[in-house]
């Protein structure tokens, strides 16, 4: 059963190394952004957030080369992973410059 | 434009064309689906409510009962005010346009596109709307979608001089203040989803009346932006609870939707003032009367004022369109509002 809806999905490469705040999804003060599934690996150990503007949703500590891979909820279908509020930017903030690669799905939701 | 023949040269060309008109559809007015309608000659309308006596109690053999009366509740005024809609052009330009046996544009299209009284039953549903988004404040500047006229300052206070959608509504006996804004779990003004519906209905049967006693209002209509993903979603959750089926449910085995369903009230998508595509409320559609939700009251309905050449002399022609009207919000226990931001409360 349909849970929420959203716009089309997209699917862009995610290459990010700068330590401190990136943003990756400009937000818009009329849609939500929906993080549907961030996957991708470091090319050092580094921590990563997850963050709503200047909300922090998510925490994690990962090594050199250990998958990353978040997805929606199995079963709950159109319900995001992260939601990120009108206005506010999808930011990836990195604690030091090992880059990680990898992908992001996402859509917005009018 | 300033009605002058110049800004018509192609229209009244000697080439033949098409002339077609660039005019929205018409349509009902928006606003009196979730606004009551009252007819007023005067120019201020005043409201005053009053509440019922509180619960009975029990006392011992011989004991004497406290005494109780109904409590004067809170006011409003409504002081109407002028909608307008003046259209000038020159005497050339009717002509050439209108009047001529080569004009340009048949009488149909001319009915289309000088069409006052439409352009104020749009301003008439835009303002409605902008109370619905503005309503987190206590007022706001409103002026028509094109920008052609001055702001007005509009109050977006109800009967008991707080916002309309508010966590701090006073109670009229002085009790515990009462929420209409729609809280899901920890986040306040959810996006609409099953979820959030039912946060909205157990939020709303805790709405008391002015005595403290749960007034029990069936929230049974949504209103919210035409074609929005919450409109679009508004329209699954309803037919698969109309189907006997929860529409959360993840695996095989059919259990009945949680909660009763609802209509939709779908708005035309101004977008500047008008309620964003996540915006959601919730409203009891039997209570749209005179004493709680939303007020549209009339001393005149829309006029065509009689065509006249202007005052200063050059003939141009001036049409004018009036209506004397006004709305806002009494008592919105009837309501229940979400901005869809996770944020406002």
């Amino acid at each position: 059963m349909i849970l929420d809806v959203h716009e089309g999905k997209i699917t862009i490469p995610l290459t990010i190394s700068s330590s401190g705040d990136n943003v990756i999804v400009t937000g818009d003060n009329e849609s939500w952004i929906y993080i549907h599934e961030i996957a991708g690996s470091f090319s050092g150990d580094n921590t990563m957030e997850i963050k709503s503007g200047g909300t922090v949703l998510a925490n994690f500590e990962l090594s050199e080369g250990q998958g990353l891979t978040l997805d929606d909820i199995p079963g709950d279908e159109g319900v995001p992973r992260f939601k990120i509020k009108p206005s506010d930017n999808f930011i990836i903030n990195l604690g030091n410059t090992n880059g990680f690669t990898g992908s992001l799905v996402y859509s917005r939701r009018f | 434009m300033d009605g002058y023949l110049n800004s018509y040269a192609t229209i009244v060309n000697n080439v033949l064309k098409h002339i077609a008109p660039k005019v929205s559809a018409e349509e009902e007015s928006e606003y009196l689906k979730y606004m009551n309608k009252i007819d007023h000659k005067e120019q201020i309308y005043t409201t005053t409510g009053v509440t019922g006596l509180g619960m009975g109690e029990i006392i011992t053999d011989g004991g004497i009962a406290a005494s109780d009366a109904p409590i004067q509740g809170f006011t409003k005024n409504f002081t109407q005010v002028l909608f307008t809609k003046k259209v000038r052009i020159s005497y050339l330009t009717n002509f050439f346009m209108f009047d001529s046996p080569a004009a340009k544009i048949k009488a149909e299209v001319k009915k289309k596109v000088m069409d006052g009284k439409r352009s104020i039953e749009q301003s008439k549903s835009y303002l409605g709307q902008a109370l619905l988004s503005q309503g987190w404040g206590a007022s706001f500047s409103w002026t028509p979608l094109n920008s052609v006229g001055t702001p007005t300052l509009i109050s977006t206070l109800g009967a008991d001089n707080v916002e309309f959608w508010t966590n701090a509504h006073p109670r009229e006996d002085g009790g515990a203040s009462w929420s209409n804004v729609i809280v899901d779990g920890a986040t306040p003004s959810p996006v609409f989803s099953y979820s959030s519906l039912l946060a909205a209905r157990r939020q709303g049967a805790l709405i008391p009346d002015g005595r403290g006693i749960p007034v029990s209002f069936d929230y049974n209509t949504l209103v919210c932006r035409k074609g929005s993903n919450t409109a679009q979603l508004a329209k699954t959750i309803k037919s698969t609870i109309e189907k006997g089926i929860a529409p959360n449910q993840v695996n095989i085995f059919n259990n009945a939707p949680a909660t009763e369903t609802f209509e939709v009230i779908e708005l035309t998508p101004y977008r500047q003032l008008g309620i964003t595509g996540s915006m959601w409320f919730l409203t009891d559609k039997s209570k749209k009367t005179e004493d709680y939700g939303f007020q549209y009251i009339e001393a005149l309905a829309t006029r065509a004022e009689p065509v006249m050449p202007d005052a200063i002399g050059n003939q141009d022609l001036i049409s004018n369109f009036n209506s004397i009207a006004i709305m806002g919000g009494v008592d919105m226990r009837s309501w229940l509002a979400s901005a869809g931001d996770g944020v406002q409360i």
